[in-house]
């Protein structure tokens, strides 16, 4: 709503004769200079979309090339609620070697809270038994400095194989669970 | 200066209200697919990029077998947060023109389509659109469609169909605050003063949770206030814009119009001291601006001449000051400021760059960044140069990796190599057939024993040894004269034999059952060895060729890595350009503002050096 309309007559008058002005200012220019702007939007979504397509592309092939599906191991993270456990950081471990140490931010711990999954690790393995250890940091109940570790026994077979690592609310004892869970 | 920081973030937030409201629902989180999660988990950090590369990644590996329909939905809608118009419209047109779609998915995707058009400024289309979504629906997807639905029948000047929406909504779950101020606003416009009156009071004076909320009350009291100004109900309107909180981003057109309040009620003393506030606040926001007149058109109106005088001349003086400023602004803006400072900035932010831009608020190019950032174009034009930002930074990225590519790929080339000689001497070799054929052999076996009941089949070592030995003293004992140690031995040896006969009988059945088990597993790892051949001799002709498919995928990529950056220089050039011509253009609709101000300024000036003269009291003695 205008808030223009109230003032006397003299202020009017500068309104009005800014309104002229922005009327009589290069009509023609801003018609050209839309049709230059929808052609360079167009530009924009066309290049966006081809990168796009180069993105999907390269992640698909440094996938192959250095993680085979025979050999293939990709370690996700979920939070389920996050009531009683504030995520800080995650260490990971397979076969006793750290390959992962991971620093969440708020931003990040907002988005598993909301049911973002992510991908903490991906990398190779040969088959047979391998033992994965994740050890979580962060604030529990009252706040208090909290490190707790799950592990898992991994039988990895010819086929690529995914492990997610939960963080729940156990409402009954209300602290964190940590588990390991392998997707088929 | 910590106000400007403020009042920028808070702007963010205004503009954050119809955006927020024009979203449908969010998508489901309960996620089947691992891979559907990671999607989302970029998706719920607005990362809009790699949750498209993700989703399109996962859906070519065939990983959300789960969330096939909501994944295509969500990629229009990705899609259409990226600015990506044109596909999103085709993934929505498509899902509609498939007769599985079901009910809920075509009304977000009608929605959507609805908010394209709007986008492009086809009215008739998105109406046409947003008509489409009815039935049943999520209660997100109905407050959605129903907000959208309302602003595009206000934009058309239809407020009488926009009131009719809304109050049929009115007392259902779907209704929102949000919906009340459109409601507010169409009675207003359609002249139902009282009513209009009365639904933007309720919100100008409700409880407010959060800061949108709060946001959404100071607008509700603005546009009131000034309804009222309009209708000269100068009180209420004081009283109303007075609600407006005093730091909020809407707190300058506040404080002007309750200084308007108290002048039309002429009581100009009291106008001051609201325009007094304004006039040392942020002198680029015209409010302030306006100020500097309406301060010493007050005390003119006062009688206070002289002192009118000295307002107009520091005023004019200010105002002069504002325009330089505004001059050196579009200089530095030519000069390649404004590009330059956006690039420095975090491009992993996410949404939170636009916020970061206050940082720089003092420099030149960016003094003017609130009133740049309420045109719609101008941000429009900050996100797609950002954007390509994003995009150059990707294929720097992209180009510094696969170069490593090459190598690995050599190296696993060279692995292939040296194992290759020992596989293929694997390959070669019987002992795989050699294994089949004994497993062949205990099968049958078993069978036989099985077949017979032949309990003895199945005796351990020790036990067929004690047997075979029976066996042995029974025929010896054959051969031996009839007398009573014969007999004796001869009943102790069959006594023997029947322990030993009972203990087959007995154990025949377990030992049949975990005979059968461990065959079984025999015969798994025999079929996972022959599947680990089979693989092997695969690799072995497959695997030159891979990595010939390899190099050549490497080769092509590098090339379109290539193009594709020159393309994103290129046009991240006509953007900055565009980028520019956009600010310039603003910052001088200011400057003419300014100067309108100026020559206003100096018009007042005059007539109150006239007024002073002709002053009885004496107070208008110029200064």
């Amino acid at each position: 709503m205008p808030h223009t309309c109230h003032l006397p007559a003299t202020f009017r008058y500068v309104l009005l004769l800014l309104m002229l002005c922005s009327m009589t200012v290069g009509a023609e220019p801003v018609a050209a200079t839309a049709s230059e702007n929808a052609s360079l939007d167009e530009e924009i979504q066309t290049l966006k979309q081809d990168v796009l397509a180069l993105n999907r592309e390269l992640f698909i092939l440094e996938e192959e090339l250095l993680y085979p599906a025979s050999t293939q191991v990709a370690v996700f993270l979920s939070l389920d609620v996050g009531e009683f456990f504030s995520l800080d950081s995650v260490q990971l471990k397979i076969d006793d070697k750290v390959v992962s140490n991971y620093l969440y931010t708020p931003r990040e711990v907002d988005a598993l809270q909301q049911g973002g999954v992510q991908r903490l690790y991906m990398g190779n393995l040969k088959t047979g038994e391998h033992e994965l250890v994740a050890i979580f940091t962060g604030k529990g109940p009252n706040s208090r400095e909290y490190r707790r570790g799950a592990s898992h026994v991994l039988t990895k077979s010819l086929g690529a194989r995914f492990v997610e690592l939960k963080i729940m609310d156990n409402e009954s004892s209300e602290q964190p669970d940590f588990s390991i869970k392998e997707w088929e | 200066m910590p106000g400007i920081t403020r009042s920028w973030a808070l702007l963010l937030c205004l503009i954050g209200i119809t955006r927020a409201l024009a979203a449908a629902d969010a998508p489901p989180t309960s996620v089947r697919d691992l891979q559907y999660g990671e999607v989302l988990y970029y998706y719920f950090q607005q990362d809009y990029f790699n949750s498209i590369v993700q989703l399109q990644v996962a859906r070519q590996q065939q990983h959300l077998p789960h969330h096939a329909t909501e994944a295509e939905l969500m990629l229009g809608g990705l899609d259409l947060s990226y600015g990506l118009r044109d596909e999103a419209n085709r993934i929505f047109q498509r899902l509609l023109s498939e007769e599985t779609t079901d009910v809920s998915t075509r009304n977000r995707a009608w929605f959507y389509l609805a908010k394209i058009s709007w986008q492009r400024d086809d009215m008739d289309a998105a109406l046409q659109a947003i008509e489409r979504v009815q039935g049943n629906m999520s209660a997100a997807t109905r407050t959605a469609a129903i907000n959208l639905h309302s602003l595009l029948l206000l934009q058309q000047g239809n407020n009488k169909a926009a009131i009719s929406l809304l109050e049929d909504t009115h007392s259902g779950k779907h209704w929102s605050p949000y919906l009340g101020y459109n409601l507010g606003i169409a009675l207003l416009r359609d002249q139902q003063l009282k009513r209009g009156t009365k639904q933007l009071d309720r919100i100008g004076d409700s409880h407010a949770g959060d800061e949108e909320l709060r946001l959404l009350r100071d607008k509700a009291n603005l546009a009131l206030g000034y309804s009222y100004l309009q209708d000269g109900n100068s009180q209420q309107a004081r009283k109303t814009l007075e609600r407006v909180r005093l730091e909020g981003p809407l707190s300058n057109r506040a404080l002007l119009g309750t200084g308007w309040a108290d002048s039309e009620s002429e009581n100009f003393g009291a106008a001051l001291v609201p325009w007094l506030e304004l006039s040392h606040r942020d002198s680029t926001d015209p409010a302030v601006q306006e100020s500097l007149l309406a301060i010493p058109y007050a005390m003119t109106r006062m009688n206070l001449h002289g002192r009118a005088v000295a307002q107009y001349n520091d005023g004019i003086a200010q105002l002069l000051a504002e325009r330089q400023k505004l001059a050196q602004s579009i200089d530095a803006i030519q000069q390649g400021d404004l590009q330059e400072l956006l690039q420095q900035h975090d491009l992993g932010a996410g949404n939170g760059w636009l916020q970061q831009l206050h940082l720089d608020s003092e420099a030149p190019a960016l003094r003017y960044q609130l009133a740049l950032m309420s045109s719609h174009d101008f941000q429009e034009a900050v996100k797609n140069y950002r954007d390509l930002l994003v995009l150059k930074e990707n294929l720097s990225t992209w180009k510094s990796d696969i170069s490593a590519y090459d190598d690995m790929l050599a190296a696993r080339q060279a692995r292939f190599e040296a194992h290759r000689p020992a596989a293929q001497q694997a390959l070669q070799g019987t002992r795989l057939q050699q294994l089949q054929q004994r497993y062949a052999t205990l099968s049958g076996a078993l069978n036989r024993i099985e077949a017979t009941d032949d309990t003895s089949g199945l005796a351990n070592p020790d036990e067929t040894r004690q047997w075979q030995q029976l066996q042995k003293i029974g025929a010896q004992l054959s051969t031996l004269p009839d007398n009573p140690d014969t007999a004796a031995l001869r009943e102790k040896q069959q006594r023997l034999r029947g322990i030993l006969i009972w203990q087959f009988q007995s154990d025949y059945k377990p030992r049949l059952r975990q005979a059968r088990k461990q065959l079984a597993e025999l015969e798994t790892l025999l079929d996972e060895s022959q599947q680990g051949i089979d693989n092997l001799q695969q690799a072995d002709l497959d695997t030159p060729s891979g990595f010939a498919g390899f190099s050549k995928r490497i080769t092509d990529n590098k090339a379109r890595i290539e193009l594709l950056a020159t393309r994103t220089d290129a046009t991240l050039l006509a953007q900055g350009s565009q980028l520019e011509q956009l600010a310039i253009k603003e910052l001088e609709q200011q400057q003419q503002r300014v100067d309108a101000y100026i020559i206003q300024a100096r018009f007042a000036l005059a007539q109150t050096y006239d007024s002073a003269l002709q002053s009885p009291t004496g107070e208008g003695s110029a200064p």
